[in-house]
């Protein structure tokens, strides 16, 4: 076995361990979706109040941008909120311990953290959207919308140095989780992913174009609702992989100075 | 003899010094063994341990004793590759825990004292499954790993129950199993014994026995008192911070 056979069997381990925790609590699993359905209610007849205004047309055009707001937070809690929460799970249980002195290591154990959060993403994604289409309405652009699943997965790509970040703060600090809250929200303010971000004061709305979530927003859109979009798309996708390509390395490399150090200090197993 | 042992508490750098040459001087230790040279480390302004010196040679095992606190977690975790010495150095089969990562982590079997590591919602096939995969066992030898160790600590009846609902016995040989299933070079138990009966202790006996008789070293960490029940090379003690013979 090579191995980046090994290491990817090592993840797809991790990921089956998470699939099964997850599905031994049925009632949390499934109460995700019910979650997402009161969500896009709540939307929903907020979106009545909407006419005429910010670009909308109509209450239906905002629902549906909204609804996509709704599925890029689903992504962005499952990136950067989950795999902070499940290492210090691991960590208060000393299975982390274990990870550090496997074969599999650290940064890989941290790598494959993130698998399950991602599949469990992009499977809230879709059922948001097909919940949103029947229970609410909304037109989807079946045509282009499949191939919103590759923009998707780069997008969470894109996202994923932040969460990488989010569970060093772990190793760092011991607790990451006002963290997480406060970078979704944010992202959820300058994203553009509630309102468009053309409504953001001049002095903040440069924030929009620093960071991958508006591309995303925007690409989505564009790919599920057949919108139009403010620039070209490709211009995006670049935009998208320039953000991965750059970050991913980095954050890696800010979690391997990390681990280095709480090594030192000997605080890697403390929480 | 490849253990190194101060015989004085106080640091003394020319002493130190004499370690690190002395343990040089043995090669089998060095190319095929353990050779911790010199290692102290530090929380604070508190030193924990100081010029530690260890040798083990293939087919050796070492006792450490000493009292709560006094640093065998800490010695255990350096060895383990797990935290960093301020000083010092380890290297397993000429392997170095830093730079050569991956082989050294291969050649490491690691259990921490308490009863904690397993994962409670899963059953203990699931848990062995899954420590397999990480230790990076090759897909074909999985199976065979599993019950290799299913057979040394007697997990059959155990396999399918999960490991919230099994005693705290039951649960630390599903522990000792986890740390004897990718057949380390080295076994680093601290506190083995921990919850464990007659029956369970002669299982990790004859484990232990076992990787002694292939070639294999042990660290076996537990209180004054409560020494390993098999033959040991070296018998030792952390006292004020350094290794000693006991």
């Amino acid at each position: 076995m090579s191995a980046a056979v090994a290491y990817a069997d090592s993840a797809l381990a991790i990921l089956q361990r998470d699939f099964r925790l997850a599905w031994s609590y049925r009632f949390r699993f499934f109460s995700r979706y019910l979650s997402t359905l009161f969500s896009l209610a709540l939307f929903y007849y907020v979106s009545r109040m909407v006419s005429g205004g910010a670009g909308f047309e109509s209450s239906d055009e905002y629902y549906a941008f909204a609804v996509i707001g709704i599925i890029i937070l689903q992504v962005l809690t499952s990136v950067l909120a989950m795999p902070p929460m499940n290492l210090r799970q691991e960590l208060v249980m000393g299975s982390w311990e274990r990870t550090v002195v496997s074969p599999l290591g650290p940064v890989a154990g941290v790598l494959g953290m993130m698998a399950f959060p991602f599949l469990q993403a992009a499977v809230s994604a879709v059922v948001t959207l097909v919940f949103a289409a029947l229970f609410f309405g909304i037109d989807v652009a079946w045509a282009t919308a499949p191939l919103a699943l590759p923009v998707a997965l780069l997008g969470a790509v894109a996202f994923l140095p932040f969460g990488i970040l989010l569970v060093a703060g772990v190793l760092a600090f011991k607790q990451a989780s006002m963290g997480a809250s406060y970078i979704i929200t944010a992202i959820s303010l300058v994203g553009g992913l509630y309102f468009p971000v053309a409504l953001l004061p001049d002095w903040i709305e440069w924030t929009s174009q620093v960071q991958p979530f508006t591309p995303a927003a925007d690409l989505l859109r564009h790919l599920i609702l057949g919108t139009d979009i403010p620039s070209d798309p490709w211009l995006d996708v670049a935009k998208l992989t320039g953000f991965a390509l750059v970050l991913l390395p980095l954050s890696v490399a800010g979690l391997r100075l990390v681990l280095e150090r709480v090594r030192r200090t000997g605080t890697i197993v403390e929480y | 003899m490849t253990n190194r042992v101060i015989e004085h508490p106080a640091p003394a750098p020319p002493a130190a010094a004499e370690e690190v040459t002395g343990l040089a001087a043995d090669p089998e230790a060095r190319a095929r063994g353990l050779a911790v040279a010199a290692v102290a480390k530090r929380f604070g302004d508190r030193t924990i341990i100081q010029d530690v010196e260890l040798g083990l040679r293939p087919g050796e095992a070492a006792w450490i004793s000493g009292r709560n606190g006094v640093g065998k977690t800490t010695l255990l975790r350096v060895v383990a590759g797990l935290i960093r010495p301020d000083e010092g150095t380890v290297h397993l089969a000429g392997f170095d825990p830093r730079r050569d990562r991956r082989a050294y982590a291969d050649r490491i079997g690691f259990l921490s004292a308490g009863d904690r590591g397993l994962y409670a919602r899963l059953t203990v096939t699931e848990n062995l499954q899954y420590a397999t995969r990480i230790a990076m066992v090759p897909r074909r030898g999985r199976s065979a790993a599993i019950d290799r160790v299913t057979r040394l600590f007697e997990l059959d009846e155990l396999l399918p129950r999960r490991a919230d609902r099994i005693s705290m016995g039951q649960r630390q040989r599903v522990r000792l199993a986890m740390t004897f299933l990718h057949d380390p070079l080295l076994l680093l138990l601290d506190e083995p014994r921990n919850s464990l009966d007659d029956e369970g202790l002669a299982l990790v006996v004859a484990a232990v026995q076992d990787r002694l008789d292939r070639g294999g070293m042990t660290i076996w960490c537990s209180p004054k008192g409560e020494p390993p029940p098999f033959r040991l090379a070296h018998e030792l003690v952390i006292a004020d911070g350094t290794l000693v013979r006991a």
